[in-house]
């Protein structure tokens, strides 16, 4: 009994320099999403290419999606497209595209000039919609399940190592969960 | 006798961050009453200190929010610094200039104005954006080391304390 108390104090601080030591690491930047495992939040947003059309979350029925948000205006997004461009073709699961705070005209342009791999694309002019999904920058992207469950959010741009340690093993798991 | 150029003045500019009230050129004709040293002086005091206030003043909340009570005003200055901006990760969402701070200021100000209540406009903002917007987080499973470690290291600290008291009354 007395040892340990003697002991504790050196505990108390290898505890804290543990907890200090993982604070390096994490990157508070990233807020996690309080919506993962959640219902996707409804929404109704023109489509990109026709305004006429309404897009909502029939969307996500029944497909493993990822959902990408971009804009014209966001330079990481460039960065980004390059590597969606490469990968999406080999996919198993559709892309579709959230433009977030964008000019339709612009947003055309940027797609004709760094190509577009998303099978549909919500316009969400306002940014109003963004908020109900807890989007607070550009870019961001959600991996949807067949449920249309959110099951996962990443925060950034996309890179090769992130694609392969947090996307690949994910959309492998829900392209296996039966209905 | 006048050290600086309109060159000089132009550098100067430089170290102004984007701001709308870019100052020295404008503003010459004021200082130009006093000469020399003085001057610069002056001038390296205008550059410190009123540049950044005057860039404050022209870019924190543009948006004017009207309120028909004074206490919906009350309600929602208090409330718009309770909650974290999530891009400037250290302002409130009254003090950030973020366009994303600027949208929740408008849902807050719509739900303000609709007479929504504080907890209810706190789920909404915590719904989408989790206990991280709070600038005082819940009380919950993962908080707890949060919230109990203090009480606990001060107990722990006051105990040891009058052992310590304890022997030493002992011994003496």
């Amino acid at each position: 009994m007395k040892t340990m108390l003697r002991l504790s104090p050196i505990l108390l601080i290898f505890g804290l320099i543990a907890a200090l030591w993982r604070g390096l690491y994490s990157n508070p930047k990233e807020i996690p999403s309080p919506l993962l495992n959640k219902l996707t939040p409804s929404f109704e947003l023109p489509n990109l290419f026709n305004p006429q059309e309404n897009l909502n979350n029939q969307l996500f029925k029944d497909k493993v999606t990822i959902l990408n948000v971009w804009a014209s205006w966001c330079a990481a997004c460039v960065e980004e497209q390059m590597f969606i461009r490469t990968i999406a073709p080999s996919t198993s699961a559709q892309w579709i595209g959230f433009n977030y705070k964008d000019d339709r005209q612009n947003a055309m342009a940027w797609l004709n000039r760094y190509g577009n791999p998303y099978s549909a694309i919500a316009a969400d002019t306002q940014g109003v919609v963004a908020l109900d999904w807890g989007i607070y920058g550009t870019p961001e992207t959600f991996v949807i399940d067949r449920k249309d469950r959110i099951r996962y959010k990443h925060i950034g741009p996309i890179t090769f190592a992130d694609w392969q340690k947090d996307f690949v093993p994910l959309l492998a798991k829900l392209n296996g969960e039966v209905d | 006798m006048n050290i600086f150029t309109d060159a000089h003045y132009q550098a100067m500019n430089v170290f102004c961050p984007p701001c709308e009230n870019r100052g020295p050129v404008s503003n010459r004709h004021w200082i130009s009453a006093f000469a020399g040293r003085t001057k610069k002086i002056l001038l390296i005091f205008l550059f410190l200190f009123i540049s950044p206030l005057s860039f404050a003043a022209t870019q924190t909340n543009p948006d004017v929010y009207a309120f028909s009570t004074t206490t919906d005003t009350a309600r929602f200055n208090t409330l718009l610094t309770q909650f974290r901006c999530l891009v400037c990760q250290n302002e409130n969402l009254a003090d950030s200039n973020a366009a994303i701070a600027a949208d929740l200021r408008q849902q807050i100000y719509q739900r303000v104005l609709q007479g929504q209540s504080d907890e209810s406009i706190q789920k909404y903002l915590v719904t989408r954006y989790g206990d991280y917007v709070l600038f005082a987080p819940p009380f919950k499973m993962n908080t707890t080391a949060l919230w109990i470690l203090p009480f606990l290291l001060l107990t722990g600290g006051l105990l040891s304390l009058g052992i310590v008291i304890q022997r030493r009354r002992k011994n003496t």
